[in-house]
């Protein structure tokens, strides 16, 4: 099982630097973790500034793991930019992002491109912060036990993991259970599975029931 | 009559013994020459010797290429034998230093193999992250700037070091690069 490591290491087949541009590129079968994630790439560029170090990976796909005692999200894309110092990630090209939480609820997104911003406390316990998705239309699953399983898409998703808020901007299809919701922008609040579609000019709301099976 | 035959047979074995010793003086005069043709009175074979050597080489521009220091020079046909070699060369804004415990010159200085206990590192007036290289053994071309080598390396770049087997290192540009089994770490 792919996961974190205390002490920052990598392997990779091949590595050049190149000290001008503060640039170290790795490739072929490249793992690298850290205590933050766990990354298999073919390439993986390490870009230095004086401020901030930028490890942006390229593979067939790029798989990120992710886990500790609460959460294990797991990720792939075609191009990451991994942004330490910022504890965020930004996924492009066919991303494809799943986080299971141990209350065995699971959250899943396709889109075109996603940045994970998640947080490195000083109690160095790991936590999702959020998710924002763009895509033609990117996609949105959430299921929990007991719960109905909510389906969705929209061209922009974003999903607050602190407020449990999922917010759904443009051309939004939301499913869930026997309803399906069309409209321009709704906010769905997972913890009372409760959803808003706030007032807007010209919005068109459709609201489809599906008769009872 | 027949006293005088006589004689001269009485003389002939004295003439014999004269002619044997005249041929044994003769081969022990040539013999000599013959061994010594063998092994010819060694020339002086440009072998020389120097102890705290230095050299400065300069391009046609009068740039210097490189600073070369050893505690010991031997020169020995083509090649020279250096002792602790210690390498200097400034490319652009940066001070390469090489060393080693020995290295052979060819070429008039413009290729040099480093040997046991190699270690390379960059100062850098424009980039920092200090560079240092730890190595068996590597080849500096001095007109190309380069540097080549098979061999287990490990470099240090700023925070991050890296291991791997065979390197390169293109002092012009500042690039290195490790061929294969790279493994990486932070510190």
């Amino acid at each position: 099982q792919p996961a974190q490591c205390n002490n920052e290491s990598l392997t990779a087949d091949s590595s050049k630097g190149m000290r001008q541009q503060g640039i170290i590129q790795h490739t072929g079968n490249v793992i690298f973790c850290n205590k933050t994630l766990h990354l298999a790439a073919d390439e993986l560029v390490l870009k230095q500034t004086r401020q901030q170090q930028t490890y942006t990976a390229k593979g067939d796909p790029v798989v990120i793991n992710q886990r500790n005692d609460s959460f294990h999200l797991t990720a792939k894309s075609d191009i990451s930019e991994y942004k330490p110092q910022q504890s965020s990630v930004d996924f492009s090209g066919t991303v494809n992002i799943k986080l299971i939480n141990t209350d065995n609820s699971q959250t899943a997104i396709e889109a075109d491109q996603l940045i994970y911003q998640f947080q490195n406390t000083d109690t160095d316990e790991l936590t999702p912060v959020y998710f924002q998705a763009k895509g033609t239309p990117a996609k949105f699953q959430f299921s929990r036990q007991n719960d109905t399983e909510v389906i969705a898409s929209a061209e922009y998703i974003e999903y607050s993991f602190e407020q449990q808020i999922l917010t759904l901007t443009g051309n939004i299809r939301f499913s869930q259970g026997e309803s399906l919701i069309k409209a321009e922008k709704l906010i769905y609040n997972v913890t009372n599975q409760s959803w808003e579609v706030p007032q807007m000019d010209n919005q068109r709301l459709e609201i489809i029931k599906k008769p009872e099976s | 009559m027949a006293f005088r035959i006589i004689k001269v047979r009485r003389k002939i074995p004295y003439v014999f013994a004269g002619l044997a010793l005249a041929l044994a003086t003769w081969n022990f005069m040539t013999g000599d020459e013959k061994i010594l043709e063998s092994d010819p009175v060694p020339e002086l074979s440009e072998e020389y010797i120097m102890d705290n050597f230095s050299l400065t080489q300069f391009d046609q521009h009068g740039t210097p290429i490189h600073r070369i220091t050893a505690s010991k020079a031997r020169s020995h046909k083509e090649q020279v034998i250096l002792s602790k070699p210690d390498i200097e060369t400034r490319v652009n804004q940066s001070l390469w230093q090489i060393t080693a415990e020995q290295a052979v010159a060819v070429q008039s200085f413009n290729q040099l193999t480093l040997q046991q206990q190699v270690k390379l590192s960059e100062q850098s007036s424009v980039n920092q992250q200090r560079l240092n290289l730890s190595t068996s053994s590597l080849t500096y071309w001095a007109t190309q700037k380069k540097i080549t080598s098979d061999a287990k390396v490990t470099i240090q770049d700023g925070l991050f070091k890296l291991s791997g087997t065979g390197f390169s290192v293109d002092l012009l540009n500042e690039n290195y690069q490790i061929d294969s089994q790279v493994e990486g770490s932070k510190h």
